[in-house]
């Protein structure tokens, strides 16, 4: 019988392999809720508010042309529908869950659900606060603000680079504070199930860690700076990030780093966002492995609905070091419209081109040879 | 007096308007707040929102013009700089992020005070023309 990953939990006359001391991380994280408890003075906190639990519904519906390499296709795509929850438990607890069902060809009705978010919040002192539970790593300001809700996409599509490195979610305890000073300062440091676990098992003691900073200095700005750190058992490929299910041939540990920076600022007639990301991996065969991914939005608003908008986006992980994360070498860029109808409903038509770099005559060029165009009308209930 | 006059030029031709919440258009009403003045900065910070607790420790509650508030735009124009469109999805943003609890929406004056009254740490506006209790007033400077 093979055995099953939490069989030692189960079966109590199981030696365990290798009994281990705790890593700094797991004291840490641990030597924190105790802390966190002793804090805690429950009687202190008036529950005489009204409670309040929120039911949202987010989708989309997308119309595509596309010529990916010879003849146009075009088809009509059901984007994610997602189901978004809210609840103020108490004045110092809150809840928060996102299920989205999207399309999953293994799925007999080719749709399966997904839960993407389901967190606790304990404002424990002021404006900070501990939240437990799955959460979008707070690794950058796109897969803090937006994620699932497409109709709070500024574009139609997330930055390629989500598909490939970035570090999507996280399942674990979370250190948070914002507002903090004159310049608004925020903090998120992580520590949970990473890149190679899954949302039920994690094998080893280590966790995945993620500590972030952020300002907002004036109205609609905000800039930010992050740095992640996994380590990835035996290479496995978990459900956290954009490589999911991959086969993969080298059946090491990998240390993976990835250093983000975001500068975004909506304002009443500009809008702008760059995301930019390194990420630099460590295997015992091949050493140091980079990566890395520039994202850049403008928009201008004309008036309350009407935004014009252009992207530009290029990803490498096509270093040949690179033993976890699929290889990709693209750029791609394009432009667009947005029309809000309201804060929850809006159209949005793009225009793109995109092609992935080839080596020629010694040196890399981009061979921009797919071209596409999306219409998306995304929702929220 | 010279840069007096000029203010009293500008104000006339329309160029220069002092943004005081509690004379103009709306009045500021709270619970327990452990506040009873605010400058205008200041309220601007609370409804952006800034702080998670008021200093006597009880949580803010915000509580907003609903969509069908004759005074949803003013509030919006003045605390927010931005239009009621705008605000609501300011507030929608800041929710799917998790990182503040939802406000309260509320249509009539009635039902603001009514909620306002009987929860602690909560704060919002009601239109001039609103009988409120001496209390719950919050003057803004």
């Amino acid at each position: 019988m093979k055995e099953q990953p939490y069989f030692w939990a189960l079966n109590m006359n199981y030696r365990k392999p290798k009994p281990y001391m705790f890593t700094k991380s797991t004291k840490v994280i641990i030597l924190s809720f105790l802390f966190l408890f002793v804090l805690w003075h429950p009687n202190a906190s008036a529950q005489d508010q009204e409670r309040k639990t929120m039911l949202n519904y987010y989708g989309a519906i997308e119309f595509t042309a596309n010529r990916p390499n010879g003849p146009y296709n075009t088809f009509f795509t059901l984007g994610e529908q997602d189901f978004f929850i809210t609840s103020r438990i108490t004045d110092r607890i809150s809840f928060l869950g996102e299920t989205v069902v999207k399309f999953d060809p293994k799925s007999g009705t080719t749709f399966s659900p997904s839960i993407e978010r389901a967190q606790m919040k304990f404002d424990y002192y002021k404006n900070h606060s501990l939240i437990v539970g799955k959460i979008h790593s707070p690794v950058n300001y796109w897969n803090d603000v937006y994620h699932h809700g497409r109709v709070f996409f500024p574009t139609i599509d997330r930055p390629v680079a989500f598909s490939h490195f970035i570090p999507l979610h996280t399942l674990g305890a979370r250190l948070m504070g914002q507002g903090l000073g004159k310049l608004n300062f925020g903090y998120d440091f992580v520590l949970g199930n990473g890149i190679s676990s899954s949302d039920v098992f994690h094998e080893g003691p280590h966790f995945s860690a993620t500590s972030s900073v952020h300002i907002k200095p004036v109205d609609g700005l905000r800039l930010q700076a992050s740095y992640y750190y996994d380590l990835l058992t035996k290479n496995a490929a978990g459900v956290h990030s954009g490589q999911i299910n991959q086969p993969f041939d080298y059946k090491k540990d990998i240390r993976y780093n990835m250093v983000s920076t975001s500068i975004a600022y909506f304002g009443k007639k500009v809008e702008f966002l760059n995301e930019s990301l390194y990420n630099f991996n460590y295997s015992d065969s091949l050493g140091r492995a980079n990566n890395y991914s520039s994202y850049t939005y403008l928009g201008f608003r004309l008036d309350d609905n009407r935004v014009p908008f252009m992207v530009f986006d290029v990803t490498s992980t096509d270093d040949e070091r690179e033993l976890h994360i699929s290889h990709v070498h693209r750029i791609q860029y394009g432009i667009g419209f947005r029309y809000e109808f309201s804060y929850l409903l809006n159209i949005k038509a793009q225009f793109m081109r995109s092609g992935d770099f080839h080596k020629h005559g010694g040196s890399e060029v981009p061979e921009l040879n797919k071209l596409y165009f999306k219409v998306q009308l995304a929702y929220g209930l | 007096m010279r840069m007096l006059k000029l203010l009293v030029l500008l104000m006339f031709c329309g160029l220069f308007k002092p943004q005081n919440a509690q004379s103009q258009d709306f009045q500021v009403v709270g619970n327990q707040t452990g506040v009873s003045t605010l400058t205008q900065s200041q309220l601007v910070s609370v409804f952006k929102p800034k702080n998670n607790r008021w200093d006597n420790n009880k949580a803010v509650i915000i509580v907003l013009p609903g969509t069908s508030s004759p005074i949803n735009e003013k509030v919006a124009q003045q605390i927010y700089s931005n239009s009621f469109v705008a605000v609501q999805k300011y507030w929608l943003s800041l929710v799917f992020q998790g990182r503040f609890n939802a406000p309260y929406f509320f249509n009539t004056d009635e039902e603001t005070l009514n909620f306002i009254r009987k929860t602690p740490g909560a704060i919002g506006f009601v239109s001039t023309s609103a009988a409120v209790p001496e209390e719950m007033l919050i003057k803004i400077k």
